[in-house]
């Protein structure tokens, strides 16, 4: 009965689920590290420097549009 | 910054970036298509897709929101025509608003489903029904008085969030869902995985075969087009590329505020959700209940079978099943309150942009509009299938092949870099510029004809659909088209767009 087979874990299945599981979980982790180091609430950050954001008239008037 | 809205916090937009692309195809279209295209083969061109087009598009994306969004723009047709003056460019840009537009309209509906279905575990109401006929019945049949209620509900939740606007509604939502999605999974990943084989009697239905199910690699199924097809697709809909939603969200950014760190981290907690969790959830428990053979079946069923039917049934076996049924459903609900109130802001930014609705009015406008088209999905079946298709597979791809060829080769590349790159808190590898440069367009390019030249005509000529569902599956698209040249209409008649504004 094809019902009864029984599945193993091949070493490449094994080695390929945890090696998956490993980078995501090191992705997530180095960029939320990251984000939660260098990402201050974004009003704090507004406008330091003198940046001004544009309008969007200013911009229709850029060589661009 | 020139009347538009912003996110209150850095983590709150990656938040909901992340609600956005962790959805529905996370939880019930992933494990549906890995299942069916041979598990470990699947995961293959996954991952070359996902590298080769995922994270590259969702850089892209976000780069092309925040620069549309500084210019005023925060939908595609405003950010197409600044990329590409040419005429037709805003014409273009209309997919960027029908698209998640005519999306939402079946996927409030279905979101209703997983609501509804949370408050029958939580109260047990299915309990008992030990078959799959029962459920099946539960799902389909009857009690339309009390589905319309979940979906009215459904609807208005949406629409509170979406009037509260973009820190106070969609931010918060996001910092109080996503977190506690990925609570339930995890506990009832841990519950799968500690499960062992549940039936003694049947010690090869074991949770660690059906592991192995979808991880060992059948290498001779990566000669099958299908499967290449198959993943790349998945990788669209897991990260929510080609539905102009990205470009909506990025808009609401800065000039300075980096894009590449924040991206890939949206790209990085979806796969998390997907890969990781999703992976070990429905796949290894209906293995571990009705062994390979039934779970590739349930699998080819679909994603309402194994969702809606064949885990209601396993975890009503299971001690105190009503509550990893309620948390199962509760996950699945909030996944999909988070995409679906993303679905609808790029129409909603239109209004507000181009026309310059303010957001109350413009959300009424949307949501009475989705109210209205939901009814025929709810009528009939073949409806929902066919906007599926259309707007959230074929249109998808067709998009982003646009808007990588007008960004990489209209805009320019070296343009684009500087786009991606400003500002950015991490370095992104230089081989992404020919990536997306060559690699990117040409597998999308590649992609749609293929699939036009191998199923094309079958699909525009629905051949093998039930003569029943031939009148719902045209009155789709009959939506569609109306919802296109409505768009059209309104993107001609917008004096911004035209600049006399």
């Amino acid at each position: 009965m094809p019902d009864e087979l029984i599945i193993y874990f091949t070493s490449s299945g094994l080695a390929f689920m945890f090696a998956s599981w490993a980078v995501i979980t090191a992705l997530v982790v180095f960029c939320f590290r990251r984000l939660l180091k260098s990402g201050p609430k974004y009003d704090e950050r507004a406008y330091e420097e003198g940046e001004t954001p544009l309008s969007g008239r200013e911009i229709h008037e850029e060589p661009n549009d | 910054m020139n009347g538009r809205e912003h996110w209150g916090t850095r983590l709150g937009l990656v938040l909901a970036m992340a609600g956005n692309a962790v959805g529905l195809g996370n939880f019930l279209r992933f494990p549906v298509q890995a299942a069916s295209y041979g598990g470990g083969a699947f995961m293959i061109p996954y991952f070359i897709a996902l590298i080769l087009l995922g994270i590259p598009l969702m850089w892209v994306e976000w780069a092309m929101g925040r620069y549309g969004g500084v210019r005023g723009h925060g939908t595609t047709p405003g950010i197409f025509k600044l990329l590409w003056p040419g005429r037709l460019s805003k014409y273009l840009g209309i997919l960027g608003i029908a698209l998640p537009l005519l999306v939402v309209i079946y996927y409030v509906y279905i979101e209703s489903w997983t609501l509804a279905y949370c408050f029958f575990s939580a109260t047990g109401t299915y309990s008992g029904g030990d078959t799959e006929q029962f459920l099946e019945s539960f799902l389909w049949g009857g009690g339309h008085a009390k589905a319309y209620l979940f979906f009215c509900v459904t609807i208005a939740l949406n629409f509170f969030v979406v009037y509260r606007g973009i820190s106070r509604g969609i931010e918060i939502l996001a910092k109080i869902a996503m977190p506690t999605l990925f609570l339930f999974a995890i506990i009832l990943v841990i519950r799968v995985v500690t499960l062992g084989a549940p039936d003694p009697t049947r010690p090869e239905r074991h949770v660690l075969s059906g592991l192995a199910f979808l991880w060992n690699p059948d290498l001779k199924e990566l000669a099958n087009w299908g499967v290449w097809l198959a993943a790349t697709g998945q990788v669209f809909f897991t990260l929510s590329i080609g539905f102009g939603v990205i470009q909506t969200y990025a808009s609401y950014l800065r000039e300075k505020d980096d894009v590449a760190l924040s991206g890939l981290s949206t790209a990085s907690t979806n796969e998390f959700a997907e890969v990781v969790l999703s992976g070990s959830l429905a796949i290894p428990l209906a293995f571990a209940f009705f062994g390979p053979i039934a779970t590739r079946q349930i699998a080819e069923s679909g994603a309402f079978n194994l969702g809606f039917v064949s885990l209601p049934l396993i975890f009503d076996r299971l001690p105190i099943g009503m509550l990893f049924g309620t948390l199962w459903f509760g996950l699945l609900f909030f996944a999909g309150i988070t995409s679906s109130v993303a679905l609808t802001q790029p129409a909603i930014a239109f209004l507000e942009d181009e026309f310059g609705w303010p957001r109350s009015k413009a959300t009424i406008g949307v949501w009475s509009f989705i109210f209205l088209a939901v009814q025929p999905v709810i009528l009939g079946r073949g409806f929902l299938d066919e906007l599926d298709f259309w707007a959230g597979t074929a249109g998808v791809v067709l998009f982003a092949a646009i808007e990588i060829i007008l960004f990489s080769w209209v805009f320019g590349m070296k343009k684009g870099w500087a786009e991606i790159t400003r500002g950015a808190d991490i370095k992104v590898p230089r081989i992404f510029y020919y990536i997306l440069k060559y690699v990117t367009p040409v597998y999308l390019i590649g992609l749609l004809v293929g699939w036009i030249s191998q199923q094309g005509k079958d699909v525009i000529t629905l051949a093998g659909t039930p003569p029943e569902q031939l009148v719902w599956k045209w009155g789709a698209r009959a939506l569609i088209l109306a919802v296109l040249v409505a768009l059209a209409v309104l993107v001609a008649s917008s004096k911004r767009l035209k600049g006399e504004e």
